[in-house]
């Protein structure tokens, strides 16, 4: 069989990208599609919480005893239902249940199961629990302060020499970089050295975590769940309640929304747990105000960012201090934040070093380029104020300084082929950049970068009698990856996009997934079907062969269809996949392609965003009057898509800058649990934001795929500032950019 | 012999050094080598990291071939959302 290869250049594509409807649309928008909470079972029983009311408390006592006793209470769970659980799995376990002390406002006490919703409810007021309140901490620089309250009294900092012999708050201090930073300011001209800070915003998916856990007496489980990575959810699960992991089947439901935020596990092992104690199906969705308490949002953080040039605008040395508040456990939020502050630069002396801070707050979560906006706000802000020092145009300054093939990246690997220079030169030829501003309108741009990621990957492809093509994905689909793979399928085969149908396979139809995450889904799943497709070409060219009595070299795949080819093969009419497949069960049985893989050579993505901004001085509200997003996508394979990741991305991010941000009270507690308090932008609050899709491809995928994902919304809170500081003359240091921030600098300057 | 960049945290694992000259093939011959040199690396290298070969990183990967003209930065274990 021949093939084209690897390597297709972009006129050979027929269907990728092509905008085709969506192959869940219609079930989305008429309402049939199945969400989280849409399962129900016979018998079944309802799920409910009991919450910690203190943000730090030692749990002397649970006396379930009344509770137990109210009719229609069929099982009551407490920390004493879990475990033992492997090292591994102990932060989980006790962010999910609190085991000997409440340690946010919102954890987890006890849960319970009861055949009605009022009766659960009613049976959490009955249960007595004995706290011994003790002092909380919800601040990152008050938790760094040495006379802190300890959150865990046997955490030591790690990442420091020698180790401590005095536990804290800070449980890792990470350093990234090269070259001699002291030395590179010494060669500066001119320094900027400035200040931030972030509050946490939360995912704000609009589907709160939901599932359903039925447990058999024969120890088999099945559990219906909205998540982001149903193979994370199965195993998590198996180990915290000691299941074999064969027993346990999770399908993944529709997912309105997740956002990074549906990477962790909360109620699906207590579903679980109660499950198995009551003997019945186990129902249990989360309150907005339980998702904001106690599903985690981001990190909060503080920051110091210092950066030097010399006389022409090169930067000469720049380095950070990133104190991110981590929340209850220890995470990796502050590491991909202090890894990815300088990615867009290219330079000779760099340092990051960031401490990663547990607090009285719920357990931080991915939340799109986990990290990397809270960063890249204190660094873009930064360079920002060097261009008008420099009385430079911040495009130009970019481009003098910007990380190109080959350049080392501040976080260690040299980079490979990518896209930000041509991401800066179209930003400067984009109409927006080019127009003139509206008098009292300010423009900030800003640059943003991301890693992605690829990962444990397996699929099936099978060719139905008819020769049309289903494929079994194991990742959700949270951003239209349906259409992706189909599209994928399509292309490798040579067939209509219509004739594929991508489905999403349970935990015991396909091998281990890695979650829907790190903007790996259409890099890795797309490699693994296109390497799927091809071993079923290879099977369907070695059948037409077989037929004909040629060798498989004579043959080949052309267009949905194999014919014989070479000076020997002869002159047979072409055979479709749908006649090869009509033929399969007498030339062999069900044809298919499967590929397993750990699927290496995810590209970096390079992003730019302009905003044009108008701040009513009386007030500091600020205006979005337009947006334009412009990044490299490697290849877009369905170019409707990567355009709407581009502008969710920059939409939620718009909403971390100007408004969003947890509250908390003196009292430890969450202020805001709510969207009439914790406020995430409507459509009222946005411009029409504008793409420009870039394509510099990424060589480690067949098609040139890189992630779209994140990167998208790692700029915005940088972009947002720059402008409210072109727009006002006042830098805001702080976000969110709420008015009430805005005004109080505005009157400060 | 293969040049080896460790990131920062790793550094003090490795009594302070950044870049290390390493005779391996592999990946899995390169942890091999470290943790038998500084065996305080070797619980890192099993769970917490990623390997840069001449810029493409690996998550999981140990049978990865590396020359003595490749440059390998030893990374944090990357994780997204």
């Amino acid at each position: 069989m021949s093939d084209k290869g690897l390597s297709e250049s972009e006129n050979d594509f027929k269907v990728i990208g092509t905008r085709p409807i969506r192959p869940d649309g219609i079930d989305k928008v008429t309402g049939r599609a199945l969400y989280g909470a849409d399962r129900y079972a016979p018998g079944m029983l309802v799920g409910k919480v009991l919450r910690s009311p203190y943000p730090h408390a030692r749990i002397r006592a649970i006396d379930t005893t009344r509770a137990e006793a109210l009719a229609g209470v069929k099982a009551i769970i407490t920390k004493g239902d879990f475990g033992p659980v492997p090292a591994s799995q102990k932060a989980t376990l006790n962010n999910v249940m609190a085991q000997d002390k409440a340690l946010f406002d919102g954890h987890a006490i006890a849960a319970v199961a009861a055949v009605d919703n009022s009766t659960a409810l009613k049976a959490l007021e009955l249960i007595q629990v004995d706290y011994e309140i003790l002092p909380h901490v919800t601040d990152v620089v008050a938790a760094m302060a040495d006379d802190a309250p300890l959150v865990h009294d046997d955490n030591f900092t790690k990442g420091v020499e020698p180790k401590p012999k005095k536990p804290s708050n800070i449980a890792a201090r990470l350093e990234f970089g090269h070259g001699d930073v002291e030395a590179g300011f010494g060669e500066a001209s001119l320094i900027v050295e400035q200040e931030f800070a972030t509050e946490a915003a939360h995912q704000g998916y609009i589907e709160p975590p939901a599932c359903l856990a039925t447990y058999s007496d024969d120890g088999s489980s099945e559990l219906w769940c909205t998540t982001q990575g149903h193979f994370m959810v199965r195993d998590t699960c198996a180990a915290l309640l000691g299941i074999t992991v064969s027993k346990l089947r999770v399908t993944a439901s529709e997912i309105g929304g997740g956002f990074g935020g549906k990477t962790a596990v909360y109620l699906e092992p207590l579903a679980l747990a109660l499950s198995r104690k009551s003997g019945r199906p186990v129902k249990m969705v989360m309150s907005r105000s339980e998702v904001f308490r106690a599903a985690g949002p981001t990190a909060s953080s503080s920051m110091r960012v210092k950066i030097g040039v010399d006389k022409d605008g090169r930067i000469t040395a720049a380095d950070a201090l990133l104190n991110y508040q981590s929340g209850a456990f220890p995470g990796f939020i502050t590491m991909l934040g202090a890894m990815s502050a300088f990615a867009c630069y290219n330079l000779e002396n760099v340092r990051s070093v960031g401490h990663e801070v547990i607090t009285n707050r719920p357990m931080q979560v991915s939340y799109r380029a986990p990290g990397a906006p809270i960063s890249n706000f204190a660094v873009e802000s930064v360079i920002d104020e060097l261009a008008r020092k420099l009385d430079m145009d911040p495009i130009e300054f970019r481009l003098k300084n910007a990380a190109r093939e080959g350049d080392r990246s501040s976080y260690g690997p040299r980079y490979e082929q990518i896209g930000l220079e041509k991401t800066l030169e179209t930003v400067r030829e984009n109409p927006h950049y080019q127009a003139a501003l509206p008098k009292g309108h300010g423009r900030g741009v800003a640059v943003g970068f991301w890693f992605n990621f690829g990962g444990l990957t397996a699929i099936s492809l099978n060719i139905n009698s008819d020769g049309t093509v289903t494929v079994s994905v194991g990742r959700p689909d949270i951003g239209g990856s349906r259409a992706s793979m189909c599209l994928m399928a399509a292309e490798e085969l040579g067939i209509p996009y219509e004739n594929v149908r991508t489905i999403i396979a349970d935990t015991s139809s396909l091998g281990y997934n890695d979650t829907t995450d790190g903007s790996r889904t259409t890099f890795s799943n797309g490699l693994a079907i296109i390497q799927a497709a091809r071993q079923a070409k290879s099977i369907m060219c070695a059948r037409a062969a077989k037929m004909w009595d040629l060798p498989e070299e004579a043959v080949e795949w052309v267009d949905g269809a194999v014919q014989p080819c070479g000076p020997n093969a002869g002159d047979f009419p072409a055979v479709s996949i749908a006649e090869i497949a009509g033929k399969a069960p007498q030339t062999g049985g069900p044809i298919a392609g499967h590929c397993e893989v750990n699927a290496e050579g995810a590209g970096v993505s390079f992003a730019a965003h302009i905003a044009d901004v108008e701040v009513d001085e009386d007030t500091g509200r600020t205006t979005v009057h337009r947006y334009t997003v412009v990044q490299d996508a490697g290849k877009a394979i369905h170019p409707a898509y990567v355009e709407g990741q581009y502008q969710g991305g920059a939409a939620q991010g718009i909403g971390w800058a100007l408004n969003e941000g947890y509250v908390y009270g003196d009292d430890g507690l969450m202020q805001n649990p709510g969207f009439l308090d914790y406020r995430i932008p409507v459509c009222s609050d946005l411009p029409m934001i504008d793409t420009e899709i870039i394509e510099i491809p990424n060589k480690g995928h067949p098609y040139g795929v890189r992630g779209v994902g994140e990167t998208s919304i790692v700029p915005p809170l940088a972009t947002i500032a720059n402008a409210i500081r072109s727009a006002t003359g006042v830098r805001v240091n702080q976000v969110p950019m709420a008015p009430p921030v805005v005004l109080k600098a505005l009157e400060e300057s | 012999m293969v040049k080896v960049v460790l990131w920062g945290g790793l550094r003090s694992k490795a009594k302070g050094q950044s870049e290390l000259q390493i005779a391996a093939s592999t990946i899995r011959e390169m942890f091999l080598r470290l943790s038998e040199d500084f065996p305080d690396l070797e619980a890192e290298l099993e769970h917490n990291v990623s390997v840069a070969v001449d810029g493409k990183v690996y998550r999981d990967a140990l049978f990865v071939t590396i020359d003595d003209a490749s440059e390998v930065v030893i990374l944090p274990k990357l994780q997204g959302g």
